[in-house]
């Protein structure tokens, strides 16, 4: 179960986001926990270290 | 070069280098560094030049080479700093260059004394780029001075003497390290006879950061060529051999009495501390360095995480200080509290708990390259506080 987190700026909970992320010339779009009021967002290690780490390397061992 | 042209055509990615040359840059940093003139005060002879690499393996090396030195010859001074290996193996010749004229500067402020390196990789460099400025090595140095107290050996042990391959062609510095054996009666056999074909360990060129495997079965290969246990006079080579899990002594533990051959080599992450008191054990300091007034606790799990992760202390701290100081933080249903930064070329994410102030428990990092698009700015910080070059660029990314 995803983890429940919540803004400590603006106090309320985060709320599932679509996001696009770009490196370079490759991108992703994923949806991520981000604060509704002023749009902090998480990146779990999960999604940091997978499908992020899998197009980063796409890229640097072109 | 060819590494000049793929950065100039934004094909290297900065992801290869970044780490080391912002390790460069901490090198260069106020806390760091350190220009020290002849403890009597006169003009230097000689200007000792450790490298950025050995504080890091043991901060006790610089100090107690230095004094060694000082048995040499009174009228040395010391200077801790990077000689810009990093950004020259980066492709980044411009920063390069603005490296190396800083130290021609002081150089000349010191009137041009002989320039003693300990490091054979720095010698290369000031030798390429600054042919004016004599150079020579510690080994050398100590070697042509029979004044100086050296320890000796009752061993039988024999070592195998691996020389550094930036010692390639370099007769004079391995005539010197086996005079320094005999002299100190160790028992060794050398390596690799032929000086022109010497391997490299794996450390050279940022190997670590485009292919930390290809890394691994450099040293492995080296290791497996003899079963005895190595003198390297390299840090880097030192501490290359010691992660792979040979008994690896530098020349200056034997020099010194400091280190046996089995010494650990330290976590990356505290690779900069020991820079820090490196610093503070040549200048008499004993107060331990708190980074940015905060410690932060971890244990040796968490050390090999910041290892693997390319992550270090001060980029943890750089979060949680970010983190609690403009509370862009997230807490989770058991208080802990997660802080993101964008460090150059990367986004670094910490896991921490508050155990009281200035004081934080280290539960979790990693980092991603990827950046949102669409969101508001958020903020960032690429300079090591005090570095005077390199500091705050984004080395090797298009504008």
């Amino acid at each position: 179960m995803a983890r429940k987190l919540k803004c400590a700026r603006c106090g309320v909970d985060l709320e599932m986001k679509k996001i696009d992320f770009k490196y370079f010339e490759v991108e992703i779009a994923k949806e991520i926990p981000c604060c509704p009021s002023c749009g902090q967002y998480f990146i779990d290690q999960e999604l940091a270290e997978g499908r992020m780490r899998a197009a980063e390397m796409e890229l640097e061992d072109k | 070069m060819g590494r000049e042209k793929l950065f100039r055509d934004y094909r290297l990615p900065s992801a290869y280098h970044g780490y080391w040359i912002r390790d460069m840059d901490q090198a260069r940093a106020d806390d760091a560094s350190l220009l020290l003139p002849p403890p009597g005060g006169e003009q230097p002879r000689y200007l000792f030049f450790p490298g950025c690499q050995l504080g890091a393996s043991d901060p006790r090396y610089p100090k107690a080479t230095y004094e060694l030195l000082l048995q040499a010859e009174p009228a040395t001074a010391l200077l801790l700093t990077c000689c810009g290996a990093p950004v020259y193996w980066a492709g980044e010749i411009e920063l390069y260059r603005s490296v190396q004229n800083e130290l021609k500067q002081i150089w000349e402020q010191m009137g041009q004394p002989l320039l003693v390196l300990a490091c054979l990789s720095c010698q290369q460099i000031f030798n390429y780029v600054l042919p004016q400025i004599k150079t020579t090595t510690l080994y050398e140095v100590l070697a042509a001075a029979p004044q100086v107290k050296l320890p000796t050996y009752a061993s039988d042990e024999v070592f195998a003497l691996a020389d550094p391959c930036t010692a390639r062609g370099n007769q004079g510095v391995r005539d010197a390290v086996c005079s320094l054996l005999d002299r100190m009666h160790v028992h060794y056999q050398i390596l690799h006879q032929d000086m022109e074909h010497l391997p490299c360990c794996g450390f050279g060129g940022n190997i670590h950061g485009a292919n930390p495997d290809k890394v691994r079965q450099v040293a492995k290969k080296r290791i497996g060529v003899d079963p005895r246990p190595f003198i390297a006079y390299c840090a880097n080579c030192r501490d290359i051999y010691a992660a792979a899990g040979k008994d690896t002594a530098h020349l200056i533990d034997l020099l010194t009495g400091i280190n046996g051959k089995d010494r650990p080599v330290p976590h990356l992450s505290l690779r900069r501390d020991n820079r820090r008191q490196a610093r503070q054990r040549v200048l008499g300091e004993k107060q331990p360095t708190l980074i940015r007034g905060i410690k932060l606790v971890f244990d040796d799990d968490q050390a090999q995480l910041m290892d693997r992760n390319y992550i270090n202390t001060d980029y943890v701290i750089q979060v949680i200080e970010h983190g609690e100081t403009t509370k862009e933080k997230l807490i989770d249903d058991q208080g802990n509290n997660l802080a993101h930064l964008r460090l150059c070329d990367a986004t670094v994410w910490v896991e921490y708990q508050k155990l009281a102030d200035n004081e934080y428990r280290l539960v979790n990092c990693y980092y991603h390259r990827m950046e949102p698009v669409g969101l508001p700015e958020e903020a960032a910080a690429c300079e090591i506080p005090g570095a005077s070059v390199g500091g705050g660029q984004e080395h090797g990314k298009k504008a």
